[in-house]
């Protein structure tokens, strides 16, 4: 009975996992990938474009199936996962921590604003130099990118939304006793879950883009490293692999990040957290 | 006149704290100077580069690329968010296919990049136009989607022809949408910029970086950090003003 239950909820989440990505029609959505595929494997095969340029599906696969055999591509994805997720953590710890600070303290706020003001207007990217420059080209310099560009964002909105939670709430909580940690915990941080709930979201894309950026500058494994070492070889179709789990990896962190969120925090509605992450 | 006062008390005054209080922490020894260079020597390094005309070739030659790469993206963007939008066939073959597209960063189209452009100009316009197809595409699509059934039902019912209702109705129900994309987009072609200006280029903010972090000249680095971050911060100014007057009536 509790079989075919959980049968029937993992049937209607793959269906709206294929809407998601095919469309409302998905059989025709799928039609069209498939004709894009047909598409690209007919071109490598043709003869018009070197097939080392561009590797055509099957091979692309098959290099895949190699890398995975190998254990070479697990490798790869864990130690990026590591890296990803300890940045993303100490990150997004800070980047909690400074906004609560930030708008529950105006003294903080007035030391700090200008110096993350600053900070963010430059592209994260750019300090990736400056990262290798002051803590080498070891796993330190990677977490510290990560950390450095989970933070913006985790920040700017859990600084908003504890800033402009309704001075309502804050006053009747205020007329029935509550002052200091209690207010905090039971009225501020849920009224702006909202907001670092969408923060999050976009940090994990970002946490995306500055692991590869770290990792693309030299790495001992990782998948960005996979995508740089491929090109030193001239294996077009591991770039290909690499790119393909890349997009694997962004794709089942938000989808990860929305069923966690549906299933603890079924009331925030994550479909209209909708995240334009910073790719 | 009271609202300069403001602003300087806002904006310049802390700044001015910050570069006070970075020039006491390097003048009292408490950091190593080659690690972290004063405010100082950030300045007299930024004056050398003016001088050798050096800061304003990349800063032209990083817009330049950054322009054309927004230019091209942002034009196919719109298109294919045009179509994809109004016609089916493009939408069903289409979309699937960017939505793939989309979870994977743009920075680790670089070394493909490479490979199939090499590691002159095209290579660069290729990345930047790519990251900027994909955000206005997105803006355009869901824009030109989401207009409201009301208002098109409204002009159908007053007789608008379909070309009427398109321009009348659709392109300006969108078009903050649209814009919003443009905007987010011309953010995008400055971060995919840097990415592929730092792994090979001859001039440019990004090759600047990269070439004073190898002669581990961190006042030089400085410098181009700032640079980038003025250009960007005036830039999205810009296009926030533009967008002020261009789709006046609604603000996204």
């Amino acid at each position: 009975m509790s079989a075919t239950l959980a049968l029937n909820a993992l049937k209607a989440r793959t269906r709206a996992l294929g809407k998601q990505i095919l469309g409302q029609n998905f059989q025709l959505g799928a039609l069209g990938l498939l004709a894009f595929v047909v598409l690209w494997e007919s071109v490598s095969r043709s003869g018009w474009i070197n097939p080392i340029m561009l590797p055509a599906p099957s091979v692309v696969a098959r290099s895949a199936v190699d890398l995975i055999a190998s254990g070479e591509l697990i490798r790869h994805v864990l130690s990026s996962l590591w890296r990803a997720f300890l940045g993303f953590a100490i990150g997004s710890f800070l980047g909690l921590a400074l906004g609560i600070l930030m708008a529950r303290l105006p003294g903080v706020h007035c030391l700090l604003n200008p110096l993350v003001q600053i900070f963010r207007a430059i592209p994260s990217l750019a300090f990736v130099p400056l990262a290798i420059f002051w803590f080498g080209i070891g796993e330190i310099s990677k977490i510290v990118l990560i950390a450095f560009g989970v933070f913006f964002p985790v920040w700017v909105n859990t600084y908003l939304g504890t800033r402009d939670t309704n001075p309502l709430f804050s006053r009747a909580a205020a007329s029935l006793g509550a002052r200091g940690w209690r207010m905090l915990i039971f009225l501020i941080l849920p009224a702006a879950l909202p907001f670092i709930i969408a923060g999050v979201r976009i940090a994990l894309g970002s946490a995306l883009v500055l692991l590869v950026a770290s990792e693309l500058t030299g790495a001992q494994f990782g998948v960005g490293y996979l995508i740089q070492l491929s090109q030193q070889v001239f294996r077009v179709d591991h770039m290909f692999v690499g790119l393909i789990t890349l997009g694997l990896l962004g794709f089942l962190f938000d989808y990860a990040f929305v069923c966690g969120l549906r299933k603890f925090l079924p009331w925030y509605g994550a479909e209209n957290g909708q995240a334009n992450g910073t790719r | 006149m009271n609202n300069l006062c403001i602003r300087f008390r806002d904006a310049i005054l802390p700044i001015a704290g910050i570069i006070a209080a970075w020039q006491l922490l390097a003048a009292l020894r408490i950091v190593n100077p080659v690690l972290f260079p004063s405010p100082v020597q950030v300045f007299f390094a930024a004056g050398e580069m003016i001088r050798s005309g050096v800061l304003w070739t990349d800063a032209l030659v990083s817009l330049r690329r950054a322009a054309t790469g927004f230019f091209i993206g942002a034009t196919l963007g719109v298109l294919t968010g045009l179509l994809t939008s109004r016609v089916r066939i493009f939408s069903i073959g289409l979309n699937p296919l960017f939505n793939l597209l989309r979870p994977i960063p743009a920075i680790a189209l670089v070394p493909v990049a490479v490979v199939w452009f090499g590691i002159g100009e095209q290579s660069k316009y290729f990345v930047i136009a790519y990251s900027v197809f994909l955000a206005v595409w997105l803006s355009t699509h869901h824009g030109m989607e989401h207009v409201p059934d009301i208002y098109i039902r409204a002009a159908r019912s007053l007789g608008a022809s379909r070309g009427l209702e398109f321009f009348q109705v659709v392109i300006p129900a969108s078009a903050p949408h649209i814009f919003a994309g443009l905007r987010f987009g011309a953010a995008l072609s400055f971060l995919s910029l840097v990415a592929a200006e730092l792994t090979g280029a001859s001039a440019g903010i990004g090759y600047r970086l990269e070439e004073a972090r190898q002669y581990i000249l961190v006042d030089r680095m400085f410098v181009g950090l700032v640079e980038l971050g003025v250009l960007g911060a005036t830039l999205d100014s810009i296009f926030v003003w533009i967008g002020h007057r261009l789709v006046h009536w609604e603000q996204a």
